[in-house]
């Protein structure tokens, strides 16, 4: 490995229907500690990735970012 | 980056500990490190931001209301403290107007794709004394930093065991543990600065 090798762009790839919570944070125009919040808060599912890592699923971060059913 | 015999070097705890990392391992470290930063530093900031409200007092009866806003349902409630900012939401300390009740709400900017259907306020805890109130506000706010904390964590594990396998990845996730939880945990000499210019600019009794 060469110390001037640049090393942005390893983010990991979440499975499909799953998305990370920095990405659910951009999507619902929050921050990330806000969307770690709704999870505690069971506004939203925790799902628990082979890695250990908690995502959360593409479903419902679309749902909580349109309008809310009457 | 220092380097030490020719290697590039992180010192890392006391001299002769063995945590120094080198070579290979230094890049790694240095690689995730820089990922792991972007979101760890904004944990960090909330934190700071913690740690100075629970240095402040909120005994006084009678505090300047600093702004108002109207809730869609027609309430007209009064800011009494910015508590915390987020990147795109602050969290109040706020009162519904001629309501003895206190309230911390978050409030997210307007044009969020949450607050557009969502509303742009959220009550986030309730009560009658204030300093409960707080309380148990920066309590979930400390508990949620954890599960920050935690899930970065297991993200810069999963980074550093894919993309640096060869290079001591299990001492590289260590030294990136140390520094998630630093953030997160880090002394209160820092929030203390802060506390005493919340104290100034609001005129608190302490």
């Amino acid at each position: 490995m060469e110390e001037s090798e640049t090393f942005m762009g390893f983010e990991n790839e979440a499975p499909p229907g799953q998305i990370s919570v920095a990405e659910a944070a951009i999507r619902l125009g929050l921050d990330a500690f806000t969307v770690y919040s709704f999870i505690q808060r069971d506004r939203l599912s925790p799902i628990l990735d082979d890695d250990g890592e908690y995502v959360v699923s593409e479903e419902e971060v679309v749902a909580l970012a349109q309008p809310k059913k009457e | 980056m220092l380097k030490k015999n020719g290697q590039p070097w992180i010192p890392r705890g006391p001299r002769g500990s063995g945590n120094d990392l080198i070579g290979n391992e230094a890049l790694a470290y240095r690689a995730a490190s820089h990922s792991v930063e972007r979101d760890l530093h904004p944990l960090e900031n909330i934190k700071e931001q913690l740690n100075a409200l629970e240095q402040v007092r909120w005994e006084r009866s009678n505090p300047p209301v600093q702004e108002t806003f109207k809730a869609p349902d027609g309430t007209t409630w009064d800011v009494y403290a910015h508590l915390v900012k987020l990147p795109n939401s602050r969290i109040l300390l706020c009162r519904p107007r001629n309501s003895p009740g206190w309230s911390v709400v978050q409030e997210f900017e307007e044009g969020s794709a949450y607050a557009r259907n969502h509303g742009r306020t959220e009550v986030l805890v309730q009560g009658q004394n204030v300093r409960e109130v707080v309380t148990n506000y920066v309590a979930q706010a400390n508990h949620t930093l954890r599960f920050a904390e935690r899930n970065l964590v297991a993200k810069a594990q999963k980074m550093v065991w894919q993309h640096f396998p060869e290079n001591n990845p299990g001492k590289v996730v260590e030294a990136l543990m140390e520094d998630c939880d630093k953030a997160v945990t880090h002394k209160r000499s820092i929030g203390e600065s802060q506390a005493q210019n919340i104290r100034q600019s609001r005129g608190m009794r302490v």
